[in-house]
């Protein structure tokens, strides 16, 4: 379990987080979100101890993140990897540092990467898969991936999201994913924690929020619902609501239910709107 | 890790090796022309050819392996994957250092140990077999510092050519009598040493701070505006120099 508490983290005079409280439990998915610059890249840093806390702790079970970092895997948005190096020789150096016997090839044969090849020379999501296999040869318990989707073509995309929907049921991996782009790993994501001002707004798991979060259509905005968004289309009004209840809320309008991408784009436009 | 250290280590003083065996091919070349009366032939002439340009070697390396310290993963983008490497990072500095520190005192030994059989040399306070090892430490920690920085060869060079150019202009000064007494080379080398020293000792600890926490900004703005205040005593022990 990763359990973040009391964390206190700044850049420089600016506050990102303060008092800042999370846990992760074991085998979950989450997605943090939330619009940019809130954290979300940082919070993922200070998981993987890219980063240090000015205050605070982040415990993998209940050791501190410095004794655990075999134990996790970081893909960042920056995708650091050693650009000079060749894939075989940044693949050799990698088993070298983390003590493996043997790479997790298989994702390779299925891009156009050569082994002879300088990693500088790859494209994005070439990048992406040899991070990918780089982080799961060392078998990791815990995966912390940045927003790197939505630079990959959606072959490469499908291949990445495809093997990690593999490892997560296969292996018992903790995955955590800083996303923006939601529409492709909606079946991946058990929990949603969506973050305001270095502070949780919304902590939900996913069912939860599809079941509360409503689009509600009508011409005339009914009363005392709690709005998150609304937006005018034409002559009608469309309402985003959370929470939503079925039994109480009654009138003269349409309710549709959203999936993820709609309801991550409710709050953070509520978050802009508001 | 080490290993890949050493190597990039190797390769940069390897490198200044080779861009710099042009001073003794040079005097190679001369020696065999006796006819321009610029050197002779002996043998004793080889081994202070050979101690210049180990010392000019070993003082070029102690600043740029000092620059070298991050500049392969500023190259090449990699720092937030060097820190998720299931070390500490005092480890991974102790690494980069180690590596360094070892190049470093094969240079160092061997110029201490050509400057045993030499004799020209000798005279030379520049060539002193105390200070010049003490000063190429203090410069290689005080780059290793910079290293962290985009302006790190900048600054190692800046300091680098004040060494030079303090020295030179005493040397200058002296040829054309205008010192009082000697040149006390000295209290020259001393005040250098310990401008270095407090400079190197605190942007040191400054890149463990920051380099701890990753956020090197607001260090920096202190790094430079200390500058001129940590070569003070340079400066004192270079008029110390002209003082009877």
């Amino acid at each position: 379990m990763i359990k973040i508490e009391n964390l206190s983290f700044s850049y420089g005079k600016k506050p990102i987080f303060e008092n800042f409280n999370l846990e992760v439990k074991d085998n979950e998915t989450l997605l943090i979100t939330g619009i940019n610059g809130v954290g979300k890249s940082t919070l993922l840093r200070l998981m993987a101890g890219v980063l240090l806390p000015d205050k605070g702790s982040i415990l993998i079970d209940s050791k501190p993140v410095s004794e655990s970092k075999k134990r996790i895997g970081f893909i960042s948005d920056k995708m650091s990897l050693y650009n000079d190096m060749t894939v075989d020789s940044l693949i050799k150096f990698h088993k070298n540092i983390y003590g493996l016997e043997s790479f997790y090839g298989s994702l390779i044969k299925h891009t156009k990467i050569k082994y002879d090849q300088k990693v500088g020379k790859l494209s994005v999501g070439q990048r992406a898969i040899l991070h990918l296999s780089l982080i799961l040869s060392q078998s990791p318990d815990i995966l912390l991936i940045d927003e790197v989707l939505p630079n990959i073509d959606a072959y490469l995309r499908e291949l990445f999201l495809n093997e990690l929907l593999k490892v997560i049921s296969e292996k018992e991996i903790t995955l955590v994913l800083v996303n923006l782009n939601f529409y492709d790993i909606e079946n991946l994501v058990d929990r949603v924690v969506l973050l305001k001002d270095g502070k949780i707004m919304v902590d939900e798991p996913i069912e939860y929020l599809k079941d509360r979060v409503k689009k509600i259509v009508c011409e005339k905005i009914p009363g005392k619902l709690p709005v998150i968004y609304r937006q005018r289309v034409g002559n009608l009004d469309e309402i985003f609501v959370y929470p939503f209840d079925d039994n109480k809320e009654e009138g003269d309008f349409e309710v549709i239910d959203l999936d993820l991408t709609e309801i991550i784009k409710a709050f953070i436009g509520g978050e802009y709107v508001n | 890790m080490l290993i890949k250290e050493l190597r990039v280590s190797f390769r940069k003083a390897f490198n200044l090796f080779i861009v710099f065996l042009i001073v003794p091919i040079i005097y190679l070349v001369l020696s065999l022309f006796p006819g321009l009366n610029y050197f002779s032939i002996d043998g004793k002439d080889y081994l202070e050819v050979l101690l210049f340009f180990i010392w000019l070697i070993t003082l070029l390396s102690s600043v740029f392996l000092g620059t070298s310290g991050f500049e392969y993963e500023r190259r090449n983008d990699a720092f937030e994957y060097m820190l998720t490497f299931p070390f500490t990072k005092i480890k991974i500095i102790t690494y980069k250092l180690f590596a360094r520190l070892i190049i470093l005192f094969v240079l160092i030994s061997l110029f201490e140990f050509l400057y045993y059989f030499s004799s020209f040399f000798k005279k030379y306070s520049l060539f002193n077999p105390f200070y010049f090892p003490l000063i190429c430490v203090l410069l290689f920690f005080l780059s290793f510092s910079f290293s962290l920085f985009e302006i790190r060869d900048l600054m190692a060079l800046l300091v680098f050519f004040v060494y030079i150019g303090i020295f030179s202009l005493t040397f200058f000064l002296k040829r054309k009598g205008f010192y009082l007494e000697m040149a006390k080379i000295k209290p020259f080398f001393s005040s250098f040493a310990i401008s270095l020293g407090v400079f190197a000792g605190i942007s040191f600890s400054g890149l463990i701070l920051t380099f701890k926490k990753f956020d090197i900004s607001p260090f920096k703005k202190h790094l430079i505006r200390f500058l001129p205040y940590s070569l003070l005593p340079a400066f004192i022990g270079f008029l110390l120099n002209f003082i009877k």
